[in-house]
């Protein structure tokens, strides 16, 4: 076979189960009439969170490399119950980062209100796998909103990192940013604190440029470049690397 | 591909406030975006959020359209800053080393699984997540999406001529690796694939 027909014979075969999550053309369209936020913000992560929770087995679990496994089992557990491979990898990278944006024990705390949320889906959720709260008895319905009511302060946490204009990993700059501060300016003497301060703030009219939708030339790219490698060692000492190589 | 002069159709549609017509637009060109961009990002959360930006990006823009210009490779155009500005802002963020790490071990993993080693279509698909990222655009848009080399000019902004030789500089590099593979005996079965 050709090289090249190999090639598109790869991409045919392997993007076979790359498509994108259904609920995201209500989200668009959600927005585009103006009704919504973006769909990473409050809704998608509800979304999510009750995805997450429809399908929960209530038996014990060993342990799990997987997040989402603390969740659904396993990932062969959620393909027998009707789900798929995708959406569980799906959950996962959703679950990975909603951690980056919690301490460990408020993670914990989320997994655990997750983990009841599901538990309550399991005996309440249609056959296929949907809740709909209108066909329950007052009760049931009064337990789940006091399941919504106690995810509300971790949707809340997330949402204030992540339902912004601002793209969820600069978000996240900032957080850092703002925490390694003080532990710079303790461990850098006062000369090194304002030589990477400085750097630092010119790396940020770029950051804000990019928040802000304007792309940069590539002069102002490779003006970033050479302010990444200045900014190294003092990074280095503070514990903090770039999130890529310099590749 | 799909779509044609329906598109822009849809376009002109949207343009005169039919909402619904842009959902249509959505639907016919969404999986094919989707996969471009998953190929140049290489995991899913990411992806959802470039695509998501470059819809609402593209909606917001379409008023610049020119109808008579074929839809797809414009939308694609749009697309393409998005993730150059994502893959920008990622070159300007810092994370706790050990962090850092525990990010780039998932990506890896989402993107190639377990199998590396063995010569199959992953192999091969990883291997152009090698090449920069100039060579990687210009191969993941003419082999995933089949965009004919003038319509990856558009989308680029680049001449012809250098959407020409990206191609041939990322094919001869990607031969290249399979010649090691093949002398490492690590081919596999390649021919009864």
């Amino acid at each position: 076979m050709k090289f090249e027909d190999r090639l598109r014979k790869a991409y045919r075969e392997e993007s076979a189960g790359v498509t994108p999550p259904p609920e995201m053309k209500d989200s668009l369209m959600d927005q585009i009439k103006g009704r919504g936020g973006r769909m990473k913000g409050r809704k998608w992560l509800m979304v999510t969170i009750i995805a997450a929770a429809v399908i929960l087995p209530t038996g014990a679990y060993a342990g799990y490399t997987y997040l989402a496994d603390s969740i659904y089992g396993s990932k062969q557990q959620l393909i027998e119950m009707g789900g798929t491979a995708e959406g569980y990898e799906r959950l996962e990278a959703k679950l990975q980062e909603s951690r980056d944006h919690f301490t460990e024990e408020e993670f914990d705390a989320f997994l655990a209100v997750l983990q009841q949320v599901g538990q309550f889906a399991t005996l309440h959720a249609d056959s296929q796998g949907n809740l709909n709260p209108e066909n329950w008895s007052a009760d049931i319905q009064e337990q789940y909103a006091a399941y919504l009511e106690q995810l509300e302060p971790f949707v809340t946490q997330l949402e204030a990192s992540q339902n912004s204009d601002v793209p969820p990993d600069l978000d996240d700059r900032n957080a850092h940013w703002e925490a390694q501060l003080a532990k710079a300016e303790e461990l850098l003497t006062a000369e090194d604190y304002e030589r990477f301060t400085l750097l630092y703030d010119q790396i940020r009219v770029y950051q804000d440029m990019l928040t802000r939708n304007e792309p940069l030339t590539d002069e102002q790219f490779e003006d970033v470049k050479g302010l990444r490698e200045a900014t190294e060692p003092y990074l280095n000492k503070l514990g903090l690397s770039w999130s890529l190589g310099a590749s | 591909m799909s779509g044609g002069n329906d598109l822009e159709r849809l376009a002109k549609l949207v343009l005169a406030g039919q909402d619904e017509a842009y959902g249509q637009i959505y639907e016919r060109t969404v999986k094919d975006v989707y996969r471009t961009v998953y190929y140049l990002v290489g995991n899913r959360a990411d992806t959802e959020d470039i695509v998501q930006d470059s819809y609402l990006q593209f909606h917001r823009s379409l008023r610049l359209y020119d109808p008579s210009r074929p839809l797809r490779p414009w939308l694609m155009g749009v697309v393409m800053r998005q993730v150059r500005s994502y893959r920008r802002g990622r070159w300007m963020q810092f994370r706790f080393s050990g962090r850092s790490e525990r990010l780039h071990d998932r990506r890896e993993e989402d993107f190639s699984g377990e199998v590396v080693d063995h010569l199959t279509n992953r192999a091969l698909l990883e291997g152009v997540s090698r090449l920069s990222f100039k060579l990687q655009q210009v191969i993941t848009l003419h082999y995933l999406s089949e965009y004919t080399q003038e319509e990856i000019a558009e989308i680029l902004d680049i001449p012809v001529g250098t959407v020409k030789s990206r191609i041939h500089a990322g094919l001869s590099k990607l031969r290249k690796q399979y010649k090691t593979h093949e002398m490492n005996g690590k081919v596999g079965e390649l021919h009864e694939i």
